[in-house]
């Protein structure tokens, strides 16, 4: 195992490995963590990517969940560094700065699934969600919204 | 000299897709680019938490016309996982087969569609033409030309005979020769050249940073693949090679899908040669999920596909999050113009191979009144709310 699995093993508040198809390790870190742990992947997996950031809106247990998915050359495996944020007030720094890859996922999650990237200054309604949606003030994939 | 705004798109010439590019002037030089998006936002991902696992399927292979069996690969493998279902060796060669296919149509059509915006109209009449064999290839394998829909939980649901294989491995001879020669063109020629080469050069390590993905990234010299680095399918046992170049600008992403189609001709051949025996098409399908998560990947023609699919139990899935290639490479990718002349915006922009999916939703204008409405897709197909 390299050296970027190591820290994420150490730093993790629960570090998972899946083996559904390749190697996917599922890394749950808190919300504070989310810039430090961002700028030492970037340090340590010159090779990694940021794939996409994928969002859950887990209702029942309100919370919404963040998943961000890289893909490390190096190790050949998916490494998805979850965030768990509150549902009625989903706020994260921005990591777009560190990691410019970062910048489409986040426009995305912020039109969709309402979640507010503190310091990104493109995040905008429209960027996907057509006009009528965005101006009810609401986020389509929440699983309260019923379109 | 003051920076002026110019709009590109969202309906140009150049652009076959509703996108639209501000582009940021000084003279002739561009120093800034904004993508504008959500001209054709469908809402699939939830459109699909009301659908079962199997009207999934073909929901999510119209994402796109062109990649539509890397979809519903990328589907397909993710929820076969969480079923526990394993399809049989001969059904991921068929589907590794039709993934082939679909990568060698879409890179004529994007290697032709650059010839047309250079202005190089014949090259993209002959490519366009040639492309039409494997469309036809397609047909004969799935029965249907441009959505193949041949994936089913657990196989295939069409088997592939001698007679259909023995056609196909003939036509590809001639696919085989035709893009030999259109790489050689695009090599060579002069005005090809004088407009692709140098034109948005990324760099190695921005390719990785802004994470670009498929030929773009390869464009730059990144060796990565998921059909190497994460194989699916029938990938692990047909031999290929990763096609990378590293210039970095749109001659060296051309270049690498011209290469890239021709590897997947020889691909194509070693499936159809290897087939294995037994069943391809499963007898019963699966419609229900346990709970799980499960993150699927694949290599479109455009490049990483990737699919994060929650189901909760039951005949739906909780969530599907769907990444398609060009929403990293169009909308991180804006970096790349700078610097380059106004001309070279939709030569670079075409470099991206961009895709942007259409409508589900369908607009019906009464011209006699001139109301307009948009009708569901459940009512038209009950030839309702006309």
């Amino acid at each position: 195992m390299g050296e970027l699995l190591n820290y994420l093993r150490n730093i993790a508040k629960e570090f998972k490995e899946h083996v559904d198809q390749g190697r996917r390790y599922i890394v749950v870190i808190d919300a504070g963590k989310v810039r430090e742990v961002a700028a030492k992947i970037r340090e340590l997996g010159r090779e990694t990517y940021l794939s996409t950031i994928s969002t859950v809106d887990l209702i029942q247990d309100g919370i919404i969940q963040l998943n961000y998915c890289f893909w490390s050359l190096e190790e050949k495996a998916l490494i998805v560094l979850r965030v768990n944020l509150p549902r009625d007030n989903p706020r994260i720094q921005t990591i777009s700065d560190i990691i410019p890859g970062a910048c489409n996922g986040e426009q995305e999650a912020y039109d969709l699934m309402g979640i507010y990237f503190d310091g990104n200054p493109s995040l905008r309604r429209t960027f996907l969600a057509p006009e009528e949606v965005a101006k009810e003030g609401v986020f389509p994939l929440r699983k309260d919204y019923k379109g | 000299m003051s920076v002026i705004e110019i709009p590109v798109g969202p309906q140009h010439p150049a652009l076959h897709e509703p996108i639209m590019l501000r582009v940021r002037l000084d003279g002739e030089e561009v120093v800034g680019v904004d993508v504008v998006t959500g001209y054709n936002h469908r809402g699939v991902e939830k459109l699909s938490e009301s659908r079962s696992w199997v009207r999934n399927i073909y929901l999510f292979s119209r994402i796109c016309g062109i990649c539509n069996t890397v979809h519903q690969q990328a589907y397909v493998q993710g929820v076969e996982k969480l079923m526990g279902v394993e399809p049989p060796p001969r059904a991921n060669y068929i589907r590794t087969i039709m993934m082939e296919l679909e990568r060698i149509h879409s890179h004529m059509i994007i290697c032709a569609i650059m010839a047309e915006v250079i202005g190089f109209d014949s090259l993209f009449m002959l490519m366009m033409r040639d492309r039409e064999v494997v469309m036809g290839l397609k047909e004969l394998i799935a029965g249907n030309r441009v959505h193949a829909d041949i994936h089913i939980f657990g196989g295939v649901k069409r088997d592939i005979d001698d007679k259909i294989r023995d056609t196909v491995l003939r036509k590809l001879e001639r696919v085989e020769e035709r893009i030999k020669y259109y790489r050689r063109v695009f090599e060579e020629d002069f005005t090809i050249r004088k407009r692709l080469v140098d034109a948005g050069v990324i760099k190695y390590h921005e390719a990785i940073e802004y994470s670009l993905v498929g030929p773009t990234l390869r464009g730059s010299g990144v060796k990565s693949d998921v059909r190497a680095d994460d194989p699916y399918a029938a990938y692990a046992e047909i031999p290929f090679n990763v096609i990378t170049r590293d210039e970095g600008d749109s001659w060296a992403r051309m270049l690498v899908r011209l290469d890239e189609a021709l590897e997947s001709v020889y691909m194509v051949r070693y499936a159809l040669e290897h087939l294995p025996g037994g069943p391809a098409v499963p007898k019963n399908i699966k419609r229900a999920a346990p709970p799980g998560e499960v993150f699927s990947r694949a290599e479109a023609p455009r490049g990483e596909l990737f699919y994060h699919i929650i189901s909760k139990g039951g005949q739906n899935p909780y969530r599907v999050k769907v990444r398609t290639p060009s929403f990293n490479n169009i909308v991180n990718g804006v970096f790349a113009y700078r610097g380059a002349r106004l001309a070279d915006v939709p030569v670079i922009l075409t470099s991206f191979d961009p895709c942007i999916s259409c409508t589900e939703r369908v607009l019906v204008v009464d011209e006699s009144r001139g109301v307009k409405r948009y009708v569901r897709l459940k009512e038209l197909s009950r030839n309702q709310g006309w």
